[in-house]
């Protein structure tokens, strides 16, 4: 039993990255230039008011996933259950 | 007519559009709030003005298009009442699914404020009625996401199906624009069962009166209430 649920919200690999690009640019700046690609993407930690079994939180959570938190067009999501609300697995 | 201009939390060119309508146009305009489940019964076109609705929150558009008022603007579509998404209102469209495919971030990741020369493709009919075929405009943009993304067996559908409403005349050699990287130079599109949605990231409310700059934009908000 957890409470807490993280989202991870990535970019299709199709779709191209602005964000990822010039983060590649400044690491390479700071002198990382053994860096190819940055893909920035956005983590969602979620803490639901009760306990629940890992099966009933993932499943609320993939359905806030595929209608809010990510969007199919350009998006991919992933969940993970976690212990505390800080995401520590 | 009466032409209704949704406002949500962050909205900021409803009363530019609620001047254009009422004061140059002469109709009948009001606004409606987010929280509404229904339209006015005398509501004959509907407009989604540009803006920062929820500060970008999340995605762009992502938190207004799961406001109670976008079921009712998705009812009002579904009958094939007109429907127009300036900017901030194209991305709520997209992410409410009412039209296909999404609006990125720019492709050089800068925000974008100038003026930009736009092809009318489908002029001479419906919202469009006031345009010729092809006619090449003038209309400021203003946005950071922009960038119009579909995947490739969608944006042959929306060519097929003469959905690609605007696209910027100046493109790459891959054919996204210069302006924000937009697949096909694309600027707006249609959508709806009769293409009685139109949204584009351009601004026509801003290029509506000749002392402020030129009126191209002010044909199709005319033709937005009288198709």
């Amino acid at each position: 039993m957890s409470r807490f649920v993280q989202v991870v919200v990535t970019l299709k690999n199709a779709v191209l990255d602005p964000q990822g690009d010039a983060t590649v640019h400044a690491l390479s700046a700071l002198g990382f230039d053994n860096i190819e690609s940055a893909r920035v993407g956005k983590v969602i930690h979620l803490a639901f008011k009760n306990e629940l079994e890992p099966g009933q939180l993932k499943e609320q959570a993939a359905l806030m996933a595929q209608k809010l938190l990510c969007n199919s067009v350009m998006e991919n999501f992933q969940i993970q259950v976690v212990e505390d609300k800080a995401g520590v697995p | 007519m009466t032409v209704a201009i949704a406002r949500f939390l962050g909205s900021n060119c409803d009363r530019d559009c609620l001047h254009i309508f009422q004061e140059i146009l002469k109709e009948i305009c009001l606004f409606v709030w987010h929280d509404e489940f229904e339209l006015p019964a005398d509501v004959t076109a509907v407009v989604i003005p540009g803006g920062f609705s929820y500060g970008d929150y999340l995605r762009c558009g992502a938190i207004a298009a799961h406001r109670p008022l976008m079921s009712a603007v998705k009812q009002f579509v579904d009958q094939g009442g007109p429907v127009m998404g300036i900017c901030n209102g194209f991305q709520i469209l997209c992410e409410a699914k009412i039209l296909p495919g999404v609006l990125l971030p720019n492709r050089h990741g800068r925000f974008v404020c100038n003026l930009q020369e736009i092809s009318v493709s489908q002029g001479g009919v419906g919202i469009f009625k006031n345009y010729n075929d092809n006619e090449k405009i003038k209309l400021p943009v203003a946005h950071h996401d922009g960038n119009y993304y579909a995947d490739t067996a969608t944006l042959d559908c929306l060519e097929k199906n003469n959905q690609i409403a605007l696209r910027y005349t100046s493109t790459d050699e891959q054919g996204h624009a210069h302006v924000n990287g937009s697949s096909r130079g694309i600027a707006g599109i249609f959508g709806g069962p009769k293409n009685n949605v139109l949204g584009l990231m351009p601004h026509p409310e801003r290029r509506s009166e000749h002392r402020l700059g030129g009126d191209d934009g002010l044909r199709m908000l005319r033709g937005l209430v009288h198709r």
